[in-house]
This record gives structure tokens, C-alpha cells and sequence, in this order.
């Protein structure tokens, strides 16, 4: 206490300077406009600043949230895509667009698990059963296909990864319609082979490979990569084509399952060939 | 000793009507040259008597720009200054301190310090008053230019008329 008053003697002076001076300008900046606007000008450039930042990492944070509901907003735009949609026109673009029925529709996922160093490799995704998913539908991502679901639970689903030895899709190239198909190679994760395209069709370096929706899994015109190398062995009646893969499975983060409304009719119309 | 109050009371109240009646519309007349405003009010901040603690004179000072702020009204922009100069003042008086010191009881007045250190202890005072006052009027250093140019022609004209003010009326006290 005595130490407290000796302070206030020694001070005194420079307290009340400062204590005062601060009432001063706080009535200036709050009775006088001019200075006021200056005062509010200037505070508000920090403030808006600090908000500013503030809001990056809020926004930061709830990126996760942020990014799940722009793949179900995906999902549902992809179902709107004419490629999703099935034609019963005869002659395209003669009907209304009451013609166009849904072919597909797109449950957006989460990848939980995945591998591409494997020989097999198999990717574990957020939705199940309960979600509407089914084995043996495809799995796209925006950059391309990107597997089969081979097993279901009530919340998670496993996909046969396109980088899988086993796993076959229907492909062909864009610029001609030649069709053959899709299969991993089982060591770069980034190419896979084009085979059964046919030698009397023309194939180009750089040319464009699409799903053709023959499998019923995907739909089709989905872009999966561009020729990088053709190969005609002597006597062969194929091209051994390597393709480029345009997606990066290893750092896939949002997939859509697809499920298609018309498979049922499709196989139901392709039964009798397995007779 | 009641005396001495009576007078800076005297000295308060006279400064203060000569300031917002005469001198803020003198200041105003200057109206194509806005950069003279003249005060004269500083001097009665300058005048207090030695003995007169720090804290009090800051908070005089404080009372008597919160005054004259009524008048021109312009809160708190007059009592910044002040009370920056009423802080100040024991710092410029030390620096222009005659060979026989001050008496406590007394005014730094021309009568009592003589005219050279009057002046220079004056000049000193009333410049960092307005530097400081127009500072703070416009708040902003963007504007150094026009609170320079402000300063300075103002600071001319107060000191003739604060120089005129002791030889009018030649205060003992």
C-alpha cells in the first residue's frame, strides 16, 4: 500500500497525463464526426482484417463439412447430366424433355480406406446398403471411373478398385467408337492396358478413351484416359495399347456410386443370351 | 493566499471569454487563409503559479481545454492538448529556468522571469500546443502537411498576441 502511494506521488503526474489524455480522445473520436469517421475508418481496416482471418480458419475448419456437401450437391448434378438420363425418343432431339427419363442416379461417398500399390487393390468408401448401395455397381469420381462395388454393409461398401488384375471395363475410344477393354497392367498406378481394340480401326497417340456404358455399371462418355503407346504384334489381330490414366486414385477423396434405375431391363433383355 | 486562487480564477474566466469571443472570431474572419486560429487561452496553463502539483496541473489543464472545447464545440480536442502541455510544462520550465531560479509562490510571468525567458519559454509552450492540437484535430498523419502549415502560421500569430498580453496587462503574479 505504502509502496502503491509512493508510486502515485513519482507518477502521479504521468498517470493523470495519460488517464486524461485518454478521456480527451475518447471524447474526440466520439463527439466529433471527422475524427470519428478517421477513427472508424481506420479501426474498421484492422477489424475487417482480423474478421477476415478469423473467417479463413473458421472456414478452414469446416472444410470437411463444406466439401461433403458439395459431393452430394455433385451427385445430384451428375444425375441431372443428359448422360445420366435415358433416351426413349427414337431421333434425338425430336421429343420433349418428358422423353428423357432417369437412367442414372449418383450416391456421393467418402474414401475411408485405399490402396494402389497392391497387386489387387481395393478402396473402402462411407455409404452402404442403407444408402441404396449395391454389389456390382459402378464407382466414378470426377476423374473417371474408378471401380465396382464387389461387397456391401449396412455403412460401408469395398469397390474392386480399377487397379485390380481382375477387374474388366468396357472402353472404347472416343474418335472412333472401337471398342474393347480397360485393364490394369498391376504395376504403375497411373497406366493401364486398352486391349481387344481390333486392327482394322485406327488408333492415334493422344486419342481420347471413354467408358461406352455397354457393362451397365458406368455411364457412358466417361472420360478415363488417352492413348499413350500402340503396339501391332505380327499376327495379332489386336492393338496393345497402354493408356495413360487421367484420375489419380491415390489421392481420391469423394467418389459416386452409381446406380443404374434401367439395369434390371438391360439384363432382363440380355438374358437369353446366357442361355 | 485565497488571493492567488482568486486571481488564476480571474485570470481563468478572462482568458477564456477573450478566447471564445474574440479571438475564435478573429480566427474565423481568416476565412481564404484557413491556416491561422489564434489562442491565446495556453497562457493561462503557462501562468500557473510554480508551486502547483503535477497532477493538479494536468487536471487543470484537462478543465480548461475541456472549457474552451464547450465553446468551440469540439469535445475533447482542446483538453487533448492540454493536458499534453499542462504534462509538459514542468519539462520546458526546468529547460528555460533563469540563473536565480523561480519563486514558488509566483507566475513564470514576464515581470517575474524577464522578457527573454518569457518568450522562448512561451514560444516553447504554445508550440507544442498547437502541433499537438492540430494533431489531434485532424487525426490523421496523412494530413502533416496542412497541420505543419497550420502550426506554424498559427504559432506566429498566438505568440505576438500572447507577447501583447503581458505587455498590456504586465501580471506580477
Amino acid at each position: 500500500m505504502r509502496g502503491l502511494i509512493l508510486l502515485i506521488i513519482k507518477y502521479g503526474g504521468f498517470l493523470s497525463f495519460l488517464l486524461l489524455e485518454f478521456i480527451s480522445l475518447l471524447l474526440v473520436v466520439n463527439y466529433n464526426n471527422d475524427q470519428r469517421g478517421i477513427w472508424l475508418n481506420s479501426t474498421n481496416y484492422f477489424s475487417s482484417q482480423a474478421f477476415d482471418r478469423f473467417d479463413n480458419f473458421v472456414k478452414f475448419l469446416n472444410l470437411s463439412t463444406v466439401a461433403d456437401s458439395l459431393a452430394q450437391e455433385n451427385a445430384r448434378l451428375r444425375a441431372e447430366l443428359r448422360s445420366a438420363r435415358f433416351q426413349e425418343d427414337i431421333l434425338e432431339g425430336s421429343g420433349s424433355n418428358d422423353k428423357w427419363q432417369q437412367h442414372y442416379t449418383f450416391i456421393a461417398a467418402e474414401v475411408i480406406n485405399n490402396s494402389v500399390h497392391e497387386f489387387n487393390n481395393y478402396i473402402t468408401i462411407n455409404k452402404g446398403s442403407r444408402h441404396g448401395i449395391k454389389p456390382r455397381m459402378g464407382v466414378i469420381s470426377n476423374e473417371g471411373p474408378v471401380g465396382v462395388v464387389v461387397s456391401v454393409s449396412d455403412y460401408y461398401s469395398t469397390i474392386m478398385s480399377v487397379l485390380h488384375k481382375e477387374n474388366r471395363i468396357a472402353a472404347s475410344i472416343k474418335r472412333t467408337n472401337a471398342f474393347g477393354s480397360l485393364r490394369w497392367q498391376g504395376a504403375n498406378p497411373r497406366i493401364a492396358d486398352l486391349d481387344e481394340i481390333p486392327k482394322h480401326t485406327s488408333v492415334q497417340i493422344g486419342d481420347t478413351v471413354q467408358t461406352n456404358g455397354y457393362s451397365a455399371k458406368f455411364p457412358g462418355g466417361l472420360e478415363i484416359g488417352y492413348v499413350e503407346e500402340v503396339d501391332l504384334k505380327p499376327g495379332s489381330n489386336f492393338y496393345e495399347i497402354e493408356i495413360s490414366l487421367r484420375g489419380n486414385l491415390s489421392t481420391l477423396k469423394y467418389v459416386y456410386v452409381v446406380n443404374n434405375l434401367m439395369l434390371q431391363q438391360q439384363l432382363a433383355a440380355e438374358e437369353v443370351k446366357d442361355e | 493566499m485565497n488571493n492567488i486562487y482568486l486571481t488564476q480564477a480571474f485570470r481563468f474566466l478572462f482568458l477564456l471569454l477573450l478566447q471564445v469571443l474574440v479571438f475564435k472570431r478573429l480566427s474565423l474572419s481568416f476565412e481564404s487563409f484557413n491556416y491561422i486560429s489564434v489562442f491565446i487561452y495556453p497562457i493561462f496553463i503557462l501562468l500557473l503559479p510554480h508551486r502547483i502539483s503535477h497532477v493538479a496541473l494536468v487536471v487543470v489543464g484537462f478543465l480548461t481545454g475541456l472549457s474552451v472545447d464547450i465553446f468551440y464545440s469540439s469535445p475533447g480536442i482542446h483538453a487533448a492538448a492540454s493536458v499534453f502541455t499542462a504534462y509538459m510544462r514542468p519539462t520546458l520550465l526546468k529547460i528555460f529556468e533563469p540563473r536565480g531560479g523561480y519563486a514558488a509562490n509566483q507566475s513564470p510571468t514576464k515581470h517575474q522571469v524577464g522578457i527573454g525567458v518569457f518568450i522562448r519559454y512561451a514560444a516553447a509552450f504554445l508550440f507544442l500546443h498547437l502541433i499537438f492540437y492540430f494533431s489531434v484535430q485532424a487525426f490523421s498523419f496523412v494530413y502533416i502537411k496542412e497541420i505543419l502549415l497550420r502550426t506554424t502560421f498559427s504559432f506566429l500569430v498566438s505568440l505576438v498576441f500572447i507577447v501583447l498580453y503581458q505587455y498590456l496587462f504586465n501580471p506580477k503574479s
